[in-house]
């Protein structure tokens, strides 16, 4: 026996060569794991619906021109907003505790501001026409997504050159008005019309414009300010501020008394205070509630006190004090803050018998705005969950409709009417309500399943500090209406880019695929596939993605 | 546009690319050993023989005809890991080929105790094999049995509730390095690249190596199976589970700092530790202070010895 033995003899010796992916495991799971994208908490508080992470995450591989055309798929003024927005995308950021949130505005600036092939190409002519009116920022965002999505558009507007507020109220030391004209250029190099100093209402005719166009979008924002209601408010050197403001930065330098007060607490207070500054006048701002309660953006008011603006806070206007004929102060009484009113805050109340006078030559009035529609039907004053008015084929956006108050939410208005409007227009039916800007991204993604703190797995992440945003010196800016924010070099943006964490968003960082105990996942065509034959559905992949870019679900046999 | 950037990498793990691990294997769900494996063979490459003993991964392999790696096993009695290894290092002694590794693949049972005498012998003789015993702390595959590598307090189907298991776990590693073996490691497997290293580090060293592999098992730590890889984590952040490497038996390094998280993130995500009560999981926290004393001590005193003679001549298991 022992003699001659040979191993393949050996015919009873068990020897398995079979491999084992004939077993088909994946019969053992009652929950799977699926990719599944969700809304990153900056997306999910952008107003304007800015699909951050996908652009950071295509800027983090350098690919620039593709993360700025993305950018613009909706929006038509990222250079603008990532100047002038108060940017609440950042206040949620997930990169706050590892090292501070990311600089999403400086990106959207840069982004906004790369020159080439940027904007997206409409779809094919529809045949039908659209009037806009008004072209700030909702006008302009609706006229840019009604004309993507195949209509002929033409805005009309009553100033001299488009933008509305951007052009009229926001100061060039924000918003260069450079920026502005280029945005305003690509929107109407896709065949958008701009109609200007035509106001609807007086050289055309509301109705007129209903019979001609297949719909009509309002959107004229807010420009008729509250008026101070106290004694010598008529004199001439009681300035309105939107329409000072609007002077000044059409270039007009009119003889100004040489210290002024500015009254009120909003952006108008602030670009007026430091448009004044600016032009040689020594403003006071003079607001009746505290710092805290302020309206304006924080870092307005920040810039604002770094230029040495003073402000008085808790104090209210009860009287112009005007001697032979000329303005000598404003007098004011001191305020203390009470119970919340209805907007929560604080409301103040008078202190009696505080009255002093705040010494100046004139007084510069920026109490809030309405919206004015002299010329316009009644029915436009309120709109409803679908943007639309009584008035069939009419619908508004911007601040007359919300009274948001920023241009980031009049953007994400005008994307949101624009599809509306293009429902009605292709006989679609209306929604029910206008679609959450997030709805309208061209990429798949589940918006009910918000990516906050603890959907992460932060054992992957490491903290990186943000990067300074430089500011013009405030000793360089007076004088003349330079920019004062900075703009970042391409590698500091690429920088801050991978400092995204991506949540939500899978930037095959191969966590899935290299912890998978049942070599279950591959590698496919631009991300992972999942072998359903052999996942038996433990969820490490799902637990171990940093960014919660899977999820793991019932299996349905 | 252009800039100087370094290239984009997402990757989080820098791992070998190739699989021998097929799927279809019988591991359960989120198995911790699995896992192990196919991180062991990432590492080790194509040209690897694997003896596995009565464990948890002789039916993971699976049933007749089947086999769920992409290189040769053998699959031996529950105390012959070592010594079966040893045998087939000398059988490719015999064929002239040293580029084969030969790992040896055995639980904590056949290794802490069943296999114990013939793993002492193997390093004894200094045979020239990969030892991993990938640990889940029982004897799992037969019914979560306490074993020497259960740790203390620790629920098993022979350390009932409320009798569970009142001594600590062996130190497997000490015992190892007190051979005199030429290299010796704890690995994780939450920390695949640090795994990944050992074991290639091992296959470039002559000799007996020993690796320590830190695996969860869902079945038998009464964990989800999800937390796999975020259980032994834990072990390591919590500082129940240190991870390092011994050379020569005497000179310790540390690979990883632990952030030193209460030990009961750790304990509480296991239904094996739920009965612990206050008092137990003090002990636990005072085990694991006095254990890293020792630790950081036997690292201090290899930091101060030199390296030990090398031999005159060494005679390899190779020469018959």
């Amino acid at each position: 026996m022992a003699t001659g033995l040979r191993l393949e003899d050996l015919t009873y010796v068990p020897f398995s060569e079979r491999p084992t992916t004939a077993i088909k495991t994946g019969t053992w799971k009652y929950v799977e794991p699926v990719y599944q994208n969700a809304l990153p908490p900056c997306a999910g508080a952008c107003p304007a619906g800015n699909d951050i992470s996908y652009a950071l995450l295509l800027l983090a591989q350098g690919r620039v021109m593709e993360a700025a055309r993305w950018w613009r798929q909706r929006n038509p003024i990222p250079a603008t907003l990532g100047r002038v927005c108060p940017h609440p995308c950042e206040r949620p950021c997930n990169r706050e505790a590892l090292g501070g949130a990311i600089a999403v505005h400086m990106v959207e600036r840069f982004l906004g501001d790369v020159e080439g092939d940027v904007v997206p190409q409409p779809a094919p002519r529809s045949g039908k026409k659209v009037a806009v009116v008004g072209s700030g920022p909702a006008g302009l965002a609706a006229a840019y997504n009604l004309r993507l999505a195949g209509h002929q558009v033409c805005v009309f507007d009553d100033k001299p050159a488009p933008g509305g507020y951007l052009r009229t109220g926001i100061p060039e030391y924000r918003l260069p008005r450079q920026v502005l004209d280029r945005e305003v250029g690509l929107i109407a190099h896709l065949g958008v019309e701009f109609r200007q100093r035509v106001r609807v209402g007086r050289e055309v005719g509301f109705d007129e414009l209903r019979r001609v166009y297949d719909a009509v979008v309002v959107a004229v924002g807010f420009h008729k300010s509250r008026s101070l209601g106290i004694p010598g408010e008529d004199h001439p050197q009681v300035y309105n501020g939107v329409k000072l403001l609007e002077r000044l930065l059409a270039g007009e330098r009119p003889p100004l008394p040489s210290r002024m007060v500015v009254v009120g607490g909003g952006n108008t207070a602030m670009d007026v205070a430091r448009s004044l500054w600016r032009v040689g006048v020594e403003p006071v701002v003079v607001y009746r509630r505290t710092r805290e309660e302020m309206p304006a953006i924080a870092s307005e008011v920040e810039e604002a006190l770094a230029e040495g603006i003073p402000f008085q806070f808790l104090a209210a206007p009860v009287r112009v004090v005007v001697e032979e004929g000329r303005i000598v102060g404003l007098e004011c009484q001191r305020m203390e803050l009470g119970e919340p009113d209805a907007s929560g805050r604080r409301r103040p109340v008078p202190v009696p018998g505080s009255e002093f006078v705040v010494p100046c030559g004139g007084v510069v009035t920026a109490l809030g705005e309405v919206v004015d529609l002299e010329g316009l039907p009644g029915e436009l004053a309120k709109g409803d969950a679908r943007q639309c008015t009584p008035l069939e084929g009419v619908f508004l956006a911007g601040d007359m409709l919300d009274g948001a108050g920023t241009v980031t939410a009049a953007v994400g208005s005008g994307i949101r009417v624009a599809a509306v409007v293009h429902a009605y227009l292709t006989g679609q039916g209306l929604p029910q309500v206008a679609p959450a800007v997030q709805e309208l991204w061209p990429r798949p993604l589940e918006r009910q399943r918000l990516v906050e703190w603890g959907k992460l797995n932060t054992v992957y992440f490491r903290a990186v500090p943000r990067p300074p945003i430089h500011h013009l010196p405030p000793e360089l800016r007076r004088g003349d209406f330079a920019e004062v924010v900075q703009g970042w070099s391409v590698a500091e943006v690429l920088g801050e880019a991978r400092r995204c964490l991506a949540c939500g968003t899978c930037n095959e960082c191969c966590n899935c695929l290299y912890f998978c105990p049942d070599v279950a996942i591959h590698r496919a065509d631009g991300g992972f596939s999942i072998d359903r034959e052999h996942c038996k559905g433990c969820g490490i992949c799902v637990q171990e993605c940093p960014r919660s870019a899977l999820i793991l679900r019932e299996v349905t046999r | 546009m252009s800039v100087e950037l370094a290239p984009y990498d997402p990757k989080n793990l820098h791992l070998p690319e190739e699989d021998l691990l097929r799927s279809g294997h019988l591991a359960c769900p989120g198995c911790g050993a699995a896992l192990g494996m196919r991180l062991a063979l990432k590492a080790l490459g194509p040209k690897t023989i694997v003896v596995i003993p009565a464990c948890c991964w002789a039916v993971i392999n699976g049933p007749y005809p089947f086999h769920a790696l992409g290189v040769p096993v053998l699959q031996v009695a529950f105390e012959t890991a070592a010594v079966s290894a040893a045998g087939i290092r000398a059988a490719l002694a015999v064929q002239g080929r040293d580029d084969v590794a030969v790992l040896a693949w055995a639980g904590d049972g056949g290794t802490f105790d069943i296999g114990f005498q013939a793993l002492s012998g193997a390093v004894e003789r200094n045979d020239d094999i990969i030892y991993v015993c990938y640990d889940n702390e029982a004897y799992m595959n037969t019914g979560i049995q306490r074993s020497s590598a259960t740790p203390f307090g620790a629920w098993t189907t022979t350390t009932p509730e409320p009798n569970v298991k009142p001594e600590p776990k062996k130190n497997i590693v000490e015992i190892l390095a007190e051979h005199r073996i030429p290299y010796a490691a704890t690995a994780s497997i939450a920390f695949p690249e640090d795994f990944v290293r050992k074991l290639q580090k091992a296959r470039s060293i002559k000799g007996t190596k020993f690796i320590h592999l830190w695996i969860s098992c869902p079945a038998g730590h009464k964990s989800e199976e999800r937390l796999t890889v975020h259980i032994a984590r834990l072990a390591v952040e919590t500082g129940v589970f240190p991870l390092y490497e011994v050379e020569f038996g005497t000179h310790y390094t540390l690979n990883y700092e632990p952030s030193f998280l209460d030990v009961q993130e750790y304990l509480q995500l296991q239904g094996r530790f739920r009965h612990l009560n206050e008092e137990d999981v003090n002990f636990v926290r005072q085990s694991i202070a006095w254990e890293w004393q020792r630790l950081r001590a036997k690292i201090a005193m290899g930091a101060g010895l030199p390296a030990p003679p090398a031999p005159p001549r060494r005679l390899t298991p190779a020469t018959f």
